[in-house]
């Protein structure tokens, strides 16, 4: 069966023949890996980064940060987002079919989020008759990961249930502190899937639900005096999702679909010495979604979708103003796919989304698939994504009394000043309040070309070059100082930035047992406030105490971004003795770390990570017919670097042993 | 020997070359050139505490400093003009307008140290009852704040004009906020200790030469 994909077109089509790339990490290719999560996974792909952001693993695709890539699972989106990302590490993949990664922007299908891209978590469909599996697997700092999963298929009738639990007991780089790096945590979560396939009509329910908690203790210098806090951390997150999809006789496709999500977290921070230092946060969000999509076959070269939608959201927390606040977006989308010839494919798709906070939205895209020769396919497109301000930026409502500053939300900014002022707390404004509030969604202009080649019956190219001009970056502006001294901030459109490259893997197999995957990217990222001001001499840096202008060759871009990253994946298979071995090399090149000069800038030599590779390895041991062990170890050669990239834990070994029933085979 | 060690030498020696040289001359009145100086580790209202909020606190307290004769000043001092420039964590006041009895006032330009050979006519802030002289928060002043490490760095390239409490004028430049002005401080590093670097014109006129 040929590969397929649904994520770029939101129908399912073959994988080789998709007008807009789409990268597929296959189910078998993540149990080689031996790697429970989905941010393992993404790790070791080309052009894809892991950066932690607040404690969640987020992915950074095509140098754009996490908050700009839109997560689905089964084509719903991942709500719950910390430091603006999506903590992939919640999501684990021992009942994933595949992963379809597609770069560039499909705002023009999802809307806000899919600026960078797109990751869609496609979950297993149940099998046929009755099976069952477990899986267990035990890591360095006691991580365990347990999965049972069941499949009942009779008839017209099918689910799937799967249970996991993970765990760890995090671990500690800095034993001198008090409390660890990173804290333990248990995780639970529940999948469930059914399914009911009348004549016509395919009936689809999805439910997730998810725990996690966590323990912490932790010290806090504050100009050398310690104060001690104990941590609880507490996150629940649950959807449901019931679509139906109806074909006409026509050919044509009905499809309507319900999402609910919602995603709470509640954190108690207790002082040890001074309980007036002691707070409880709770955050709640809540999401809903009622979608119709319509696909019409309008002739033998004429493809036709057009869907509408209405999503509501809600979120409570006392760090908004009014403590729970919602709002609405309505959108509808339109896509053509026209197919003059065999060797054109024209896909043109455009959103519009009306929002109850930021007015509306356009975001259209061109795709054009090319096939000159049977072996060459030549993508092109040109596309806008956005994203939406997020709750924070809109609704905050947050004095930091330890860090001294208030943040209000764009949407309430004026009428807080107007009520401070009106109780005498403003000293004076930093900001026109006529000029503030009413942020815009921030948007992408975004082009890319990529070529895919087989070299060779066992060779093969993919290559891809990718521009993107993100604009109206949202970023915290200081709008007035009180009269206590403490200033108010709040959030506006200002920054421009821009990234470009190209990503380059290479596929070979040596011989039937030994193939090898070669994959490199290329990125620039700047930001273009930045270098008008290096080109206006505004610009300094300090170097051994004597400032001089910053000059371009000096600027290095955007923090964390490697200029260079690639990895190299060698798989060899056994057959006759049940083994397959998988070493995989991950190169992330030298990246700024965070500014220490003084001009908020990527420029000095201090202010980088140097580059590191991370080797992993997997041997995985078919035991019979229905049991598989693995042994492996991830950064087998022990990389760490305390100071600047405590994610980095070290040398980890594992184990799993994984057992299917499966009463046919 | 670090450069601020190699700079306070220098200056001795130029201190010991302009004194030798000072005694050769006539009896018309005469002004030292002006000279560079460099003072160290200043104490910015240090951290004494912690507030009921978890806020680290000093007592509040500006020090008082005279740019002429470099040294440090009382509190009792503050009512009179023989401070020029005052530090309390990252507020720098001059002694004029509503901060001070003096004459003085305030700028901050763009530019590096060396280059700034002379002080502008106009564009001097005093402070008002609404409005302090150099605006508070990161990147408005002197220091840009990095929330992704938490400290403090004087912004390379902004040069702090200062007419001092009796209309002289100097250029300043704040190297450190930290105890020991470490080349890269940490969260560890004790903050609130100010060392700089200033440039006094005795001779009353703006050039720095």
């Amino acid at each position: 069966m040929p590969a397929v994909v649904i994520t770029a077109t939101r129908s399912i089509r073959e994988l080789r023949d998709v007008p807009i790339l789409t990268d597929v990490v296959t189910s078998e290719s993540m149990r080689l890996l031996g790697a429970p999560r989905l941010s393992e996974v993404l790790a070791e792909q080309t052009g894809l980064a892991i950066v932690p952001e607040f404690g969640a693993a987020g992915v950074q695709l095509q140098g754009m940060d996490a908050a700009y890539t839109l997560v689905l699972i089964d084509g719903e989106p991942v709500i719950g987002r910390s430091g603006g990302a999506v903590d992939l590490e919640r999501i684990g993949v021992a009942g994933v079919e595949r992963v379809e990664i597609v770069r560039g922007p499909l705002s023009s299908l999802y809307g806000s989020e899919a600026l960078a891209g797109v990751i869609n978590v496609i979950t297993r469909t149940p099998q046929e008759g009755v099976q069952g599996s477990a899986r267990a697997s035990f890591e360095t700092h006691d991580t365990m990961d347990l999965t049972v999963a069941s499949d009942l298929q009779f008839g017209r009738f099918g689910s799937r249930i799967e249970l996991n639990r993970f765990s760890s007991s995090g671990y500690d780089l800095f034993p001198e502190i008090l409390g660890l790096t990173v804290p333990g945590f248990t995780d639970y979560a529940a999948n469930a899937r059914l399914r009911f396939d009348g004549d016509h009509t395919e009936w689809r329910l999805n439910g997730r639900f998810a725990t996690q908690e966590q323990q912490s203790s932790s010290g806090l210098f504050l100009n050398g005096i310690q104060v001690e806090f104990d941590e609880r951390a507490e996150r629940t997150d649950w959807s449901l999702a019931p679509h139906v999809t109806h074909r006409l006789r026509s050919g044509d496709r009905l499809t309507g679909r319900l999402y609910a999500a919602s995603y709470g977290t509640f954190l108690s921070v207790r002082d040890l010495a001074d309980t007036a230092l002691a707070t409880t946060t709770l955050f709640d969000q809540a999401y809903y979604k009622a979608e119709a999509q319509w696909d019409a076959v309008l002739s033998r070269n004429h493809f036709f979708s057009a869907g509408a939608g209405y999503i509501g959201e809600t979120v409570q927390t006392d760090r908004v103003r009014g403590g729970k606040r919602s709002n609405e977006n309505l959108y509808g989308f339109l896509q053509h796919e026209w197919m003059p010839g065999d060797k054109v494919d024209v896909v043109l798709s455009t959103r519009l989304d009306r929002h109850s906070d930021y007015g509306l939205h356009l975001s259209p895209r061109l795709a054009l698939l090319v096939t000159p020769r049977e072996a060459v396919r030549v993508r092109m497109s040109v596309g806008s994504g956005f994203k939406a301000p997020t709750f924070q930026q809109l609704y905050m409502d947050f004095t930091n009394p330890a860090g001294g500053y208030t943040v209000f939300g764009s949407v309430d900014i004026r009428q807080a000043l107007d009520e401070q002022a009106a109780l005498g707390l403003i000293d004076y404004l930093l900001a026109d309040p006529s000029e503030i509030g009413g942020v815009r969604p921030e948007t992408a202009l975004a082009y890319t070309l990529g070529v895919d080649a087989e070299l060779g019956p066992r060779t093969y190219l993919q290559t891809h070059l990718f521009r993107s001009d993100v604009r109206d970056q949202i970023e915290t502006l200081p709008a007035a100082v009180r009269t206590n001294g403490q200033t108010i901030f709040t959030y506006v459109n200002l920054n421009e930035v821009f990234v470009q490259g190209f990503h380059a893997e290479l596929r070979h197999g040596i011989t039937p047992a030994l193939e090898a995957t070669l994959g490199y990217q290329f990125l620039d990222a700047r930001d273009r406030d930045v270098l008008d001001q290096i080109d206006a001499g505004e610009l300094f840096t300090r170097v051994d105490g004597r400032d001089r202008r910053l000059t371009r060759s000096d600027y290095g871009g955007l923090f964390s971004r490697s200029r260079h990253s690639g990895n190299l994946r060698v798989l060899y298979r056994w057959p006759e003795a049940g083994l397959t071995a998988s070493v995989r090399g991950i190169l992330r090149g030298r990246y700024g770390y965070a500014d220490l000069n003084g001009n908020l800038v990527l420029d000095d030599d201090r202010e980088y990570v140097e580059a590191y590779t991370l080797w992993n390895a997997t041997l995985t041991k078919r035991l019979g017919p229905s049991v598989e062990a693995q042994l492996g170890a991830k950064n087998l050669f022990d990389v760490t670097d305390r100071e600047y990239v405590p994610s980095l834990s070290g040398r980890r070994w594992f184990v799993s042993l994984q057992y299917t029933f499966d009463p046919k085979r | 020997m670090s450069f601020a060690n190699l700079l306070s030498l220098l200056a001795l020696l130029i201190l010991a070359f302009i004194w030798v040289g000072c005694d050769t001359t006539s009896d018309e009145e005469e002004f030292p050139d002006p000279e560079l100086t460099h003072v160290t580790d200043l104490p910015a209202d240090p951290i004494v505490g912690i507030s009921p909020e978890g806020r680290p606190i000093g007592r509040g307290l500006f020090t008082f400093h005279s740019l002429r004769e470099n040294e440090v000043l009382t509190t009792a001092d503050s009512a009179t003009t023989a401070w020029d420039v005052a530090f309390r964590g990252t507020d720098l006041i001059v002694n004029g307008g509503t901060t001070g009895p003096g004459n003085g006032a305030v700028q901050i330009v763009e530019g590096t140290f060396d280059e700034i050979l002379e002080a502008p006519e106009t564009g001097w802030n005093l402070a008002t009852a609404e409005v302090p002289a150099i605006p508070p928060g990161s990147g408005n002043g002197w220091y840009n704040y990095n929330p992704a490490t938490n400290i403090i760095s004087p912004i390379p390239g902004r040069v702090v004009l200062v007419r001092t409490a009796d209309g002289l004028y100097a250029k300043l430049s704040v190297v450190s906020y930290y105890r020991g002005a470490p080349d890269t401080p940490t969260a560890e590093s004790e903050s609130r200790y100010v060392t700089f670097d200033y440039v006094l014109q005795p001779d009353g006129s703006r050039q720095f030469e």
